[in-house]
């Protein structure tokens, strides 16, 4: 079977999100790689995005999982500094890997939202909204018309 | 920086610009505005929109080019196609690699369903990765999906479907949440509040963004968990025909290798997700659009044969302010908000000819009413534009407005070396959404059993007019439905006899309705790439389909020694670094542009790969490591630089051979007939007596 060429390669660890922790020694056992950067600085200059990629590959070595996901975040995984690193290493994984787990664990978590999502399952809207699903044109026009714009 | 050709133009416009920042353009009346958009605006032009003549939609009225499409002939030869046995077996088979695609072929998976997602193009190769927009989500306290619902009815112009609304306005707020858990990183403020903008067409701050590119924050997510729970992604493989079972069930797709361009493969699928994507590079009278390279409106053209109806296909939303310069640019929409902010039009004589903010219909024919009178711009492509004159905002606002206000824009055409707060934009109207596609109800289901589909090849969720916003979480909430649904269905559906009747059947109505020496559907590749000769409609007719061959593989293309032996001599008799020369000579090239070489017709880009394997296997390098250090660069160029006043290339071509760019007949050559003498030569060094014995070095390493 055709998988994506980065698993046949062995560039790409398999790994379930929800069961890591966000910390060095969690990334380093995905990606044992990590330790083998000769900092050649080779993915750098082959970046088209202009992200300093040597940079965030020492940051993830400190273990300094924040920084990465800022610096990294305009990946467009090309893929480039993982065909030119002399290490063997899979740059654009590693970060894309720091990011995940930056949104998932260590960005706070919006509360309001998840009180939303509970509010409109238990079908505080429902009403509302079949109401406005049977109503006429010329009436839901006169509504889109009226409703209030928040400056 | 503007090219020469446009200076003339740009210089009279600078003059007139004190005089229009004082003018009042006064905005037209109704009765002239009927009047312009009658005689221009691509919906009113003669021959633009024809009826269909048969199939589901017979009768509806859709732009020329789509008719042509949907009206077209199968790929596929049903009397030669052997169905006894087939290559794939599963369960989901979900086409396309776009958000809607991706979340589809996850939320099978996690519905307990065997999934296999199949794309034309590379995975990251859709329009979700281009979009620039946010996703709207109505999640504050002053908010509600009611007020969402009306919004999303009121910008479509009362033509959505309710039903379709209600869901998508319902599930945004648990989208982002599931987003979230999967690990995108949206805006939030400090202590976790989701931040929220205004957003076209939108009465509350509801659009969540990701720093300007959610939707490649969002794809690089959904790819990364498809890799891990390990579903098979198969790329360059575009479906060309669906299959069916006896009881007229879809049971499963015909895809043909991109690259061999023969070889098919046939999979048996339980049910089957279209998330193909929109039709903007079907090009629609001619117009530029922002959609991807692959927007071809395949899946709507396969759904069509099959016989799932369509709904809204004449509704197309065109933008008035679309780039047209620099090239690379061309059809990206340019937003209201540079309007807003008091840019105004000039023609080529530098004078304002409507009001900058009448509607967009309205300043969509009169940008086509200026070109069609010969007072538009022309660019050194050839095409027409009307300059938008964003240096105005700066003098009206005062100067870094810009900058602080659309960042995006400015920092896009930073990259072409143009300061819009210096220099005009050229615009020109492009073709922005269609807004029609296949019918679905709230699971995603089409008409016909088994069928599903999802995000842009859908019709009906935004009306007549879509606010952009609502795309991506489109996409997203369909994706989800219908790839929910389509694993539960597949746990019940029992396939019959698999067939290709529907192809025969469509053949001959087509006979009857007197279309059948139409073009060929799906096209796959834009007219303008393959120009008329390389997808040829009797593909599969004229060749036996023999499936799973092992075919030869088109070689690629390598330059003729014969031809170009006196100029190669000349270069490797030259005491320079001959590889840069020896790259140039060479007819392909494995740069990233031959990696897309799936068509004959694209050159093998000629600029250097930066490798840096014959800065490293150089000699004299080797022996004088300083010389790194007049370059960073490590390209072939970089090479001759580093060796500027060397005393002699030690001619050992050792960075020809080292060269992936150089074909291999050039390396041959070097190593069968120039090698000899080389290695005769560097023997004869050895002996020299200026030259440090071998030997001796060895025995001292040694001890």
């Amino acid at each position: 079977m055709m998988l994506k060429r980065e698993i046949v390669l062995k560039k790409k660890a398999v790994y379930e999100l929800s069961q890591l922790t966000p910390s060095l020694k969690q990334v380093l056992t995905v990606y044992p790689e990590l330790l083998k950067c000769q900092v050649c600085n080779k993915c750098t200059m082959s970046c088209p995005q202009d992200i300093n990629v040597m940079e965030y590959i020492s940051h993830t070595l400190h273990g300094e999982i924040a920084e990465v996901a800022d610096k990294s975040f305009n990946c467009m995984m090309c893929g480039l500094c993982a065909e030119r690193c002399s290490g063997g290493l899979a740059p654009y994984h590693i970060a894309l890997l720091c990011r995940r787990l930056y949104g998932r664990y260590l960005l706070p978590p919006s509360h309001d939202l998840s009180d939303f999502v509970a509010e409109i399952e238990g079908g505080r809207f429902d009403k509302e909204l079949s109401e406005l699903k049977k109503m006429e044109v010329k009436e839901l026009r006169r509504r889109y018309n009226e409703r209030d714009i928040v400056p | 920086m503007v090219p020469m050709e446009l200076k003339e133009s740009l210089a009279r416009m600078e003059f007139t610009r004190e005089k229009r920042l004082k003018e009042d353009y006064p905005q037209i009346s109704e009765d002239e505005k009927s009047v312009l958009i009658k005689q221009n605006h691509p919906d009113f032009v003669d021959g633009g929109v024809c009826e269909l003549l048969t199939g589901p939609n017979k009768g509806d009225c859709a732009p020329k080019e789509l008719v042509e499409l949907l009206q077209g002939n199968s790929l596929v030869d049903p009397d030669v196609v052997d169905l006894e046995s087939v290559d794939y077996d599963v369960d989901v088979l979900v086409v396309g690699s776009g958000g809607a695609g991706a979340t589809a072929a996850l939320s099978a998976h996690e519905n307990g369903a065997k999934v296999m997602l199949v794309t034309k193009f590379g995975f990251f190769d859709s329009d979700t990765v281009k979009f620039q927009g946010g996703i709207q989500a109505a999640c504050k306290p002053n908010d509600s999906p009611v007020i969402h619902y009306l919004d999303t009815i009121g910008g479509g112009f009362f033509d959505n479907i309710p039903d379709l609304v209600e869901v998508m306005v319902r599930d945004a707020p648990s989208v982002i949440q599931w987003l979230e858990s999967l690990g995108c990183i949206f805006d939030k403020e400090a202590d976790g509040t989701l931040r929220t903008e205004f957003g076209e067409g939108t009465s509350r701050k509801r659009v969540h963004n990701a720093r300007g590119c959610l939707g490649m924050e969002i794809v690089r997510n959904l790819y990364d968990e498809l890799c891990n729970r390990g579903i098979p992604v198969l790329e360059y493989l575009p479906v060309i025909e669906l299959i069916t079972d006896d009881i007229a069930q879809v049971a499963g797709a015909i895809l043909i290798n991109l690259e061999s361009k023969k070889e098919a493969i046939r999979i048996r699928a339980k049910t089957l997700v279209l998330a193909t994507g929109g039709d903007g590079q079907l090009h629609y009278q001619e117009f530029p659009c922002a959609d991807h390279y692959g927007a071809m409106a395949d899946g709507l053209a396969l759904a069509y044969r099959v016989g799932a109806k369509s709904l809204l296909l004449d509704a197309i939303q065109y933008i008035p302010t679309g780039i047209i310069f620099p090239e690379q640019m061309v059809g990206q929409p340019i937003d209201e908000k540079v309007r807003r902010l008091g840019a105004k039009f000039a023609n080529n004589r530098g004078e304002q000819f409507i009001y900058h903010l009448e509607t967009d219909d309205v300043l969509t024919s009169a940008i086509i009413r200026e070109c069609k009178n010969g007072f538009g711009v022309k660019t050194p492509k050839g095409l027409n534009g009307i300059w938008l004159d964003t240096p105005m905002i700066e003098v009206l606002h005062g100067p870094g407005t810009i900058q602080r206000e659309l960042p995006s824009i400015y920092n896009e055409f930073k990259t072409f070396n143009i300061d819009i707060s210096k220099e005009p934009i050229l615009v020109y109207s492009s073709h922005y959404f269609s807004n029609g596609g296949i019918k679905i109800d709230s699971q995603g289901a089409t008409s016909i059993p088994n069928l599903y589909a999802a995000g842009k090849v859908c019709g009906g969720v935004h009306g007549r007019h879509l606010l952009r916003d609502n795309l991506l979480l489109d996409g997203i909430v369909f994706g989800r439905r219908a790839g929910k649904a389509a694993a539960e269905r597949a746990k019940e559906v029992k396939l019959g006899k698999l067939t290709l009747e529907h192809v025969r059947k469509w053949r001959i109505e087509l006979k009857r309705s007197g279309l059948e020496k139409r073009s060929i559907s799906p096209k796959l590749i834009p007219d303008y790439a393959t120009h008329g000769k390389v997808i040829r409609a009797d593909w599969l007719r004229r060749e036996r389909f023999e499936i799973r061959k092992e075919e030869e593989r088109p070689r690629l293309k390598e330059v003729d020694i014969k031809e170009i032996e006196p100029i190669l001599n000349e270069i490797l008799d030259t005491s320079a670094p001959p590889v840069a020369r020896a790259r140039l000579l060479s007819k392909r090239g494995l740069s990233v542009d031959n990696k897309l070489d799936i068509m004959e017709n694209v050159i093998g880009a000629k600029t250097c790969l930066g490798c840096g394997n014959c800065n490293d296997v150089c000699p004299i390098v080797a022996r004088e490591p300083h010389r790194r250090e007049r370059t960073q660069e490590r390209t072939s160029m970089a090479l001759e630089t580093i060796l500027l006043d060397a005393e002699e290339c030690d001619r050992c071509y050792a960075c020809i051979i080292a060269c992936p760019q150089v074909d291999t007949s050039i390396k041959y050559y070097v190593v069968n007939r120039r090698m000899i003498e080389v290695i005769s030569w560097l023997d004869s060094r050895i002996g020299d007596k200026d030259e440090p014995d071998l030997d001796l070095f060895i025995e001292e390493a040694l001890s």
